[in-house]
């Protein structure tokens, strides 16, 4: 894919007062919490991300939402907020990488003049007492129909399943072992345990990682993402009138989808290169940055293997060499790249792309407490989405 | 085996028909002769919609492979499934069930052959593998 990304024209090519800026974030109770539905949360957290910016409800003027599996987050979602005259209103999904992106559509609203306060909404709610995670993204792949029902009907019914023939891929052609993945999970486990938010913070060590049961070979339980209810927004208004806000500002300085589109027949890189192999050097591009400047990279997280990828195609590490990076101790609180500082989606909350987007603002705040990275000007964000399908980079810095 | 049942759409009507008759049906271009998998709406190379049904060869070779672990079943019998993804010989790719395999066997490229399987009689043909 060729990058057509324009140096000169993303938010430097702006008068500083109307670049786009993240200053308000607002996240409900997260994990197995029970009583509301997905627009409930969605409702919650956009009331919490105004009353974090120091905004009224009122000043909000253009809204983004989306759902995760249980859907349920609608337009009507402005309704419910009671926000009247919006100049933007949408429903956006493209699956995990949908968070960043709503926020680049936000970015442009703002920069253009389209909108000046746009939210930015997601929210899921598949858990229900009493019943497994499993039971809760189950139900929602049943198909009887279709194509998709065809493959259902082989056994084919889970990401977990199609994940981990990515995964498996990926260790045939470069050599990656079940212990260089159970190194991510075992890294950002120990992000979590200094995280409050985090569902999972009792350490753990590649012994547990190894001993946990299989779920769909290569993948055991501690390869795979948490299921969480709640929800999460941010708000995104320009430099300008974020000056006499309650927060920092977090500035949106540069960004990138790349959604390859896979042939699904031979020479397809399937499991091998994501998405973030085009959409990081462009996102680079516009931010006028170097992949070497980020201080922070939070890396969608569905599974150890996506983190795993994504560092090989951002450039982190060379390509097949993520699993030798991962196992040299190079993650985790005490390693040399801060990847995934609250946790994740393995350890911390599973709310798709508002997970790395939400520990990306918190850190870039510089309010992460007792996790928090001493330098934290520049902060990478990486949505995926699909099996690999969508992706979506934002390069967000604490200064302008 | 075990397959699911599945039930036929207006998309899946004619493959399933194949299927039926121990066929795993292609969609062939008039225009270029590309072979493009059974779902494909247009030719995969030049993106003409004169597409005729061809039956595959049914061999196929292994891409990459999962063994998926569900729950016991009440007996506390191990319910583990091999599923693969396999290139045709024709070059589309398939992603079903590999039947009659030991998962330590498999490798990228182990030759695979294309066989049906049905839930129950009345049910229709799903098409899995077996090592070659």
């Amino acid at each position: 894919m060729t990058i057509i990304t324009y140096a000169d024209a993303g938010p430097r090519s702006v008068p500083a007062g109307r670049r786009p800026v993240i200053c308000g974030l607002g996240m409900t109770e997260l994990g197995k919490v029970y009583g509301s539905g997905a627009a409930q949360f969605a409702g919650d957290a956009v009331r919490l991300a105004a009353a974090d910016a120091g905004l009224a409800l009122g000043d909000i003027d253009g809204l983004l939402v989306s759902s995760g599996v249980t859907g349920g987050v609608r337009l009507d979602l402005q309704l419910d907020l009671g926000l009247h005259d919006l100049a933007l209103l949408s429903e956006m999904q493209a699956y995990g990488s949908t968070a960043a992106a709503m926020v680049q559509v936000a970015s442009m609203a703002v920069q253009s003049g389209m909108a000046a306060t746009v939210a930015c909404v997601w929210a899921d709610a598949p858990l229900r007492a009493g019943r497994d995670s499993a039971a809760a993204y189950g139900a929602a792949a049943r198909v009887a129909s279709g194509w998709r029902g065809l493959s259902a009907a082989a056994g084919i019914t889970s990401a977990n399943q199609r994940y981990a023939m990515a995964a498996r891929r990926h260790m045939e052609r470069y050599g990656t072992t079940s212990e260089q993945l159970g190194a991510i999970a075992v890294a950002q486990r120990g992000w979590a345990v200094l995280n409050p938010l985090a569902q999972l913070r009792t350490p753990i060590t590649i012994e547990d990682y190894l001993a946990s049961r299989w779920i769909a070979e290569p993948f055991r339980l501690l390869d795979c993402c948490l299921v969480s209810n709640g929800g999460i927004a941010v708000i995104v208004t320009s430099a300008g009138r974020a000056a006499g806000l309650r927060q920092p500002p977090v500035y949106v300085r540069g960004w990138a989808q790349a959604h390859p589109g896979r042939s699904g027949r031979r020479f397809d890189d399937f499991g091998l290169v994501s998405g973030a192999a085009t959409a990081g050097p462009a996102a680079l591009l516009m931010a006028d940055v170097e992949l070497g400047d980020i201080d922070v990279a939070e890396l969608y997280d569905c599974y150890t293997y996506t983190v795993l990828v994504s560092l090989e195609d951002y450039g982190f590490c060379g390509k097949g060499e993520g699993g030798p990076f991962a196992a040299s101790g190079a993650l985790g609180p005490e390693g040399k790249l801060k990847v995934n500082t609250g946790g994740g989606q393995l350890s911390s909350y599973y709310m798709w792309g508002m997970t790395p987007l939400s520990e990306a603002v918190i850190q870039a705040r510089g309010q992460a407490g007792e996790r928090q990275v001493p330098a934290h000007e520049l902060v990478l964000v990486s949505g995926n989405g699909g099996v690999l399908d969508h992706h979506s980079t934002l390069v967000l810095s604490a200064t302008g | 085996m075990t397959v699911g049942p599945v039930a036929r759409d207006a998309t899946t009507a004619e493959f399933l028909d194949g299927t039926a008759a121990g066929q795993f049906l292609l969609r062939r271009c008039r225009a270029c002769g590309t072979l493009s998998g059974p779902q494909a709406a247009q030719c995969e190379n030049c993106a003409s919609t004169a597409l005729d049904w061809r039956p595959a060869s049914g061999d196929a070779r292994l891409v990459s492979w999962t063994v998926a672990h569900g729950k016991p079943d009440a007996s506390g019998i191990a319910n583990r499934t091999v599923l693969g993804i396999a290139e045709l010989a024709e070059g589309p790719w398939w992603w079903s069930q590999i039947v009659d395999a030991d998962p330590a066997q498999l490798r990228v490229g182990t030759p695979l052959r294309i066989i049906f399987a049905r839930h129950d009689a009345q049910d229709e043909a799903v098409p899995v593998f077996v090592p070659a």
